[in-house]
């Protein structure tokens, strides 16, 4: 639904995107996950026909966002970062405003306004002059003027910013509801949110695409198993000992008594190794006795930072 | 699709305290000058001897008071006119408004349109309402009103210009005040370039002439409608209505 290739923004002398690559299929949510001046925003006004790229290719349902903007802007609602409200309207004649400029017919556009207003909880200000709602309800009318046409794609930068915690809760609850009959971009910073609406997640880092992916494959791309718990009886100078003698450990980084229940200790180990056979190999030679190992999944935290920080992530084999 | 801009537009300057203060004013004045040229024209036809000093035996109320009455209508909308336009895309940029309309499937060109003719609305509107001065003259007087309906047809034509001109001086900025004062200096200038520099002989006088405005409404002010007057201010309107719409298409490239 959504196609980006090779996309290159350059604003004199800055760049802001580069060779931006990724789809979204058809009903999926993407999570657009990046640093603060990462690219997300510009990347966005170029999918909503805001802004054309310097070079490259994106179309949005099939539809070139340069060549046929205009067909790709009745299949889209935009929720930018940031963005201005006619302050002398209400609420509703607003939404019935969106409506009529987005080809909204005149028959369906007080049912659509209810809709929206319903979905987004705006009930009790629908009324009211934008002058005078809360920055929340901004937010939301700013939701419900994307949601207002029924759009195929939903292009939502950052759209809880400057919610309280319910609200938060019900505008997730809101995109979520979306999965599967509407093909979602969503950039936030906050990485609960990722994992609780998205599919899939594309870090955008210094204007680049890093990774794109489930939070699962990403894990398994970062090169390692993470880190693992063994959970051993016996003496644990001698389990420490046995773990850290196997080559592939990087360091045994906590340990915790269980009493009844043996010595559960933490591993880190090296980048790109799986020494689980090593291990128990080591414990039964050391005389002790194995009771669980397991692995400890890389936190979608632990990719983020990891990519931030420029680490490269192979790519998918 | 100009449409819902145009409703949108005409409501958001008809709840703007704005509109109704420059509304006010421009009354004022017009009544004000148009009842003291009135005044004037009944105390001097009145005095024979006043108008045998003043050379005017033949004074009548058209060449007195109907070219007056256009010639301060048309010198008012210079101050009007750009205390209107000055919002109309500058404000949607400043209070970042634009970047929502931007992205709905509607052409720079409708956003243009509807925001013209809005203006040009509010305007009829006040013209439509100083009719009243022609209906009061025609009741106790006899104006040749084919000099009213072309002095009427020549003051539209005008506004068109002006408000072209109005939208070209907010679209280049964000900043109201400046573009009032960008279109109010460039309409001036328009309008006296022909008064200061046409007495220059040679092609400097000629371009000069060509390009004033006020060279232009003189005829429509005889009741004579010009082809040239007229390709004058429709190419004028389009002239701003085109660099208005590239500013818009090239602020997309820009930001």
């Amino acid at each position: 639904m959504i196609e980006v290739k090779g996309l290159t923004k350059i604003y004199g002398r800055t760049v802001a995107i580069q060779d931006v690559s990724f789809s979204v299929a058809k009903g999926e949510i993407l999570g657009f996950l990046g640093p603060n001046g990462a690219g997300k925003t510009t990347t966005m006004r170029i999918l909503t026909g805001h802004t054309p790229p310097t070079s490259g290719i994106a179309s949005v349902a099939g539809f070139d966002v340069v060549t046929e903007s205009l067909e790709v802007r009745r299949r889209i609602g935009y929720l930018p970062e940031t963005f201005g409200l006619y302050e002398d309207m209400t609420v509703d004649t607003y939404l019935l405003f969106m409506a009529e400029v987005k080809g909204v017919g005149r028959e369906r556009r007080k049912g659509r306004m209810q809709a929206v207003i319903e979905e987004t909880g705006l009930s009790s200000c629908a009324n009211r002059l934008i002058r005078n709602i809360s920055k929340g309800y901004r937010q939301r009318l700013g939701l419900a003027q994307a949601l207002i046409a029924d759009p195929e794609v939903l292009i939502l930068d950052e759209p809880t910013i400057g919610l309280d915690p319910a609200q938060i809760r019900e505008i997730r609850t809101l995109i979520k509801a979306f999965m599967g009959q509407k093909t979602i971009l969503l950039s936030t910073h906050i990485l609960a949110e990722v994992t609780a609406i998205c599919n899939r997640i594309a870090i955008i880092n210094l204007g680049r695409i890093a990774v794109v992916g489930t939070p699962e494959e990403l894990s398994r791309r970062l090169g390692t198993v993470g880190r693992l718990s063994v959970l051993a009886a016996g003496d644990p100078v001698r389990i420490r000992h046995a773990i850290e003698g196997v080559a592939a450990v990087r360091s045994v980084l906590k340990s915790e008594n269980l009493h009844e229940g043996g010595h559960l200790f933490h591993v880190d180990v090296k980048k790109g190794s799986d020494p689980r056979k090593d291990i128990v190999s080591a414990l039964v030679d050391a005389g002790c006795n194995l009771l669980e190992l397991t692995t400890e999944g890389v936190s979608l935290e632990d990719v983020y930072m990891r990519v931030v920080m420029g680490e490269t992530i192979k790519p998918e084999t | 699709m100009w449409y819902p801009i145009y409703k949108r537009e005409l409501k958001a300057s008809l709840h703007s305290p704005v509109i109704y203060v420059l509304a006010g004013i421009f009354f004022f004045l017009m009544s004000y000058f148009t009842l003291g040229m009135m005044t004037e024209f009944a105390d001097v036809y009145a005095d024979y001897n006043m108008r045998q000093m003043y050379g005017m035996e033949n004074m009548n109320v058209t060449d007195w008071i109907v070219r007056g009455f256009f010639g301060l209508m048309n010198f008012l909308m210079l101050f009007m006119i750009p205390l209107l336009t000055m919002r109309l895309f500058a404000e949607e940029r400043r209070n970042r408004t634009y970047d929502l309309l931007v992205t709905c499937p509607v052409r720079d060109g409708d956003i243009l349109i509807g925001k013209f003719l809005a203006a040009l609305t509010i305007i009829l509107a006040l013209l439509a309402v100083c009719f009243i001065f022609p209906l009061l003259l025609k009741h106790y007087s006899s104006p040749e009103m084919p000099v009213v309906f072309a002095g009427y047809f020549g003051l539209l034509l005008s506004v068109l210009a002006y408000i072209a001109f109005g939208i070209f001086a907010s679209s280049v900025t964000e900043n109201q005040i400046i573009s009032a004062f960008l279109s109010f200096a460039g309409l001036l200038f328009f309008y006296l370039i022909g008064d200061v520099t046409s007495s220059q002989e040679g092609w400097k006088g000629a371009v000069a002439s060509a390009l004033s405005i006020r060279q232009h409404t003189l005829s429509f002010a005889k009741g004579v409608i010009e082809l040239r007057d007229v390709f004058y201010f429709c190419a004028f309107t389009f002239i701003f209505l085109f660099l208005s719409l590239e500013i818009l298409k090239m602020r997309r490239w820009r930001t």
